[in-house]
C-alpha cells in the first residue's frame, strides 16, 4: 500500500480547511463526494487528518486498487479525477468586516487655533501697503515672490521669502493656504479637502479664519516686479 | 548697405540688446541728434515704472552724450584701423556738470557699458579704447557696477543723496555682488538691510566684508 484515500460528503468541504496547509494533499470532486489523497501510509498520520469526518477510508496499492480499512479484498479502483492541490481546491476568502455599515453623518471640517509653528508661505496685504513697499523694496526681495490682486484691493503674495510688511500670514500644505496659528480639525483632513475641492491642483485654496474659503487660479499670480506692482494699481484704479 | 542712424542704434540697443553700427564714422547730423533725443526720452519714460522712488528728470544733452559714446565705442571696437587720436576724439568725456539728472539720463545707454567692456576684453589692456572705457566706467559708477574701478566719491555722493538712484544702485550692487562699491557706510547698511536675515542665502561672501571695507577676510 502506498497511500491512504479519504472520501467526504461535499457538504463537509469546509472541514478540509483544517488540513489545507499540510503539504502533499490533493483533492478532487466526484459527484456529491470529495476525494482526498496524498496521505502516506508509511508515516504517522497527522491527527488533523484523522479528525476529518470521512465517509470512507481506503488504502491504495500500486495498481490503483482501493482496499477498505482492514479489508484484504479491493472494492474498486481509483476513479480518474481532476486532482488539485488542496491550497487551490480550497481558496482563501477575506473575512467580512465586523462593522460593514457606512458613516452617513457628514463631518464638518473646521479651523481651530493651533500651537504648531509653521513657516509662512503667503501674505494677504492691502494694495496700498503693497504699493508703498514696492516703491523702495530691494529688487532681490521682490524676485522671491509672486502676487495676485483682488477687486477688494487685497493682494495675495506667495513665496518662501515673504516681505516684512503688515498683513495676514498663511502657511501652505500643497495647494491649501491656512491662516498662521490655525490648523484643520483633524489636521490630516487637508489632503481630503484638497482632493475634493482642488483635484487638478490648478488653484490655490485659501481658507480664512472666518471659515470662508476661496479658489485663486495659480495663473493669476504674476512675478512681483516693481513695474508690475505699479501698473496693477493703475489698471485697478481705472476700472 | 543701409545706414544705421543713432536712433536705430538706440532702439536696437534698448529693445533687443543686439546692435549694428556703420562701417565708416560720419558725424551725427542735428536732425539725427534731435530724433535720438526723442527716442531716448521715450525710453526714459518706460524705465520710470521699474526704478525705485521717482527717477531724476530727463536731461537731453546728457542722454545724447551717453548714446553717442556707446555708438562710437562699438565702432571703435570693430574698426581697428582707427588711430589713437581718432578714438580719443570720438570718446570725449561729458562736458556738463555732474548731477542726479545727468547720471540717470546718461545711464539710459551707459548701463550697457559693462557688457561693452566684456566685449572689448580681447583687446590689449594698454589699448587706448580700453583705457577710455575704463575712464568712463570710473566717471559713471552708477552705470558701471560690476566693473572694478577706484572710488568716485563725487558721483557716489550724488547717488547717495537721491533716493531713486540710491536704491537702484543698491539693487545693482547686490545683483552684481560688487562689494567694492560699498564705499560708504550708508551703502553698506542699505545692502545689509535689503538682504536682511537672508544675506547668507543671497550673498554669502558679504559676511567677509566689514563696514569700513578695510578687512576683506577671505
Amino acid at each position: 500500500m502506498k497511500e491512504q484515500i479519504l472520501v467526504f460528503n461535499h457538504t463537509d468541504k469546509q472541514t478540509l480547511g483544517a488540513v489545507r496547509c499540510i503539504p502533499g494533499l490533493r483533492a478532487a470532486e466526484n459527484g456529491d463526494h470529495i476525494w482526498l489523497r496524498g496521505i502516506a501510509v508509511s508515516e504517522k498520520i497527522d491527527i488533523r487528518i484523522r479528525q476529518l469526518p470521512a465517509l470512507h477510508t481506503y488504502f491504495l496499492d500500486e495498481r490503483n486498487r482501493l482496499f477498505p480499512a482492514g479489508g484484504v479484498t479491493p472494492t474498486g479502483t481509483l476513479p480518474s479525477l481532476s486532482w488539485q492541490p488542496l491550497t487551490t481546491f480550497i481558496s482563501v476568502e477575506l473575512p467580512v468586516s465586523v462593522l460593514p455599515g457606512k458613516f452617513q453623518r457628514p463631518y464638518i471640517a473646521q479651523l481651530v487655533p493651533s500651537g504648531q509653528d509653521k513657516p509662512g508661505a503667503a501674505l494677504l496685504v492691502s494694495l496700498a501697503t503693497w504699493k508703498a513697499y514696492a516703491e523702495t523694496a530691494p529688487e532681490i526681495r521682490l524676485q522671491q515672490v509672486r502676487f495676485a490682486v483682488s477687486e477688494k484691493e487685497e493682494v495675495f503674495i506667495i513665496g518662501d521669502l515673504l516681505p516684512s510688511i503688515p498683513g495676514k500670514e498663511y502657511w501652505r500644505h500643497n495647494t491649501l493656504l491656512v491662516p498662521s496659528g490655525y490648523d484643520f480639525d483633524p489636521p490630516l483632513i487637508t489632503d481630503i479637502i484638497e482632493k475634493k475641492l482642488n483635484p487638478q491642483k490648478g488653484n490655490l485654496l485659501v481658507f480664512h479664519s472666518s471659515d470662508e474659503w476661496e479658489l485663486i487660479p495659480l495663473s493669476c499670480f504674476v512675478p512681483a516686479t516693481r513695474s508690475a506692482i505699479r501698473l496693477t494699481q493703475v489698471s485697478h484704479e481705472t476700472k | 548697405m543701409k545706414t544705421v542712424t543713432l536712433t536705430d542704434f538706440i532702439t536696437d540697443l534698448t529693445q533687443q540688446g543686439n546692435v549694428t553700427v556703420n562701417a565708416t564714422i560720419e558725424p551725427f547730423s542735428e536732425i539725427e541728434k534731435q530724433e535720438a533725443c526723442q527716442v531716448l526720452e521715450q525710453y526714459y519714460a518706460t524705465t520710470l515704472v521699474d526704478i525705485p522712488h521717482t527717477a531724476p528728470a530727463f536731461l537731453p544733452e546728457a542722454a545724447l552724450w551717453g548714446a553717442m559714446l556707446i555708438y562710437r565705442a562699438c565702432q571703435s571696437i570693430l574698426l581697428r584701423h582707427l588711430t589713437e587720436s581718432q578714438v580719443r576724439t570720438y570718446l570725449l568725456p561729458y562736458s556738463g556738470p555732474p548731477s542726479a539728472e545727468a547720471i540717470y539720463s546718461i545711464d539710459l545707454t551707459l548701463r550697457f557699458l559693462p557688457d561693452l567692456m566684456h566685449f572689448a576684453k580681447g583687446l590689449s589692456p594698454d589699448d587706448v579704447l580700453v583705457q577710455l572705457l575704463r575712464n568712463t566706467a570710473q566717471s559713471w559708477p552708477f552705470s558701471s557696477v560690476g566693473v572694478d574701478i577706484e572710488e568716485n566719491s563725487d558721483h557716489t555722493t550724488f547717488i547717495r543723496l537721491h533716493p531713486s538712484l540710491k536704491y537702484a544702485y543698491v539693487d545693482r550692487i547686490i545683483q552684481k555682488r560688487d562689494h567694492k562699491r560699498l564705499t560708504h557706510p550708508e551703502l553698506y547698511d542699505l545692502v545689509k538691510a535689503a538682504l536682511g536675515i537672508h544675506a547668507d542665502r543671497f550673498w554669502p561672501e558679504l559676511k567677509h566684508v566689514t563696514k569700513d571695507l578695510t578687512h576683506i577676510e577671505y
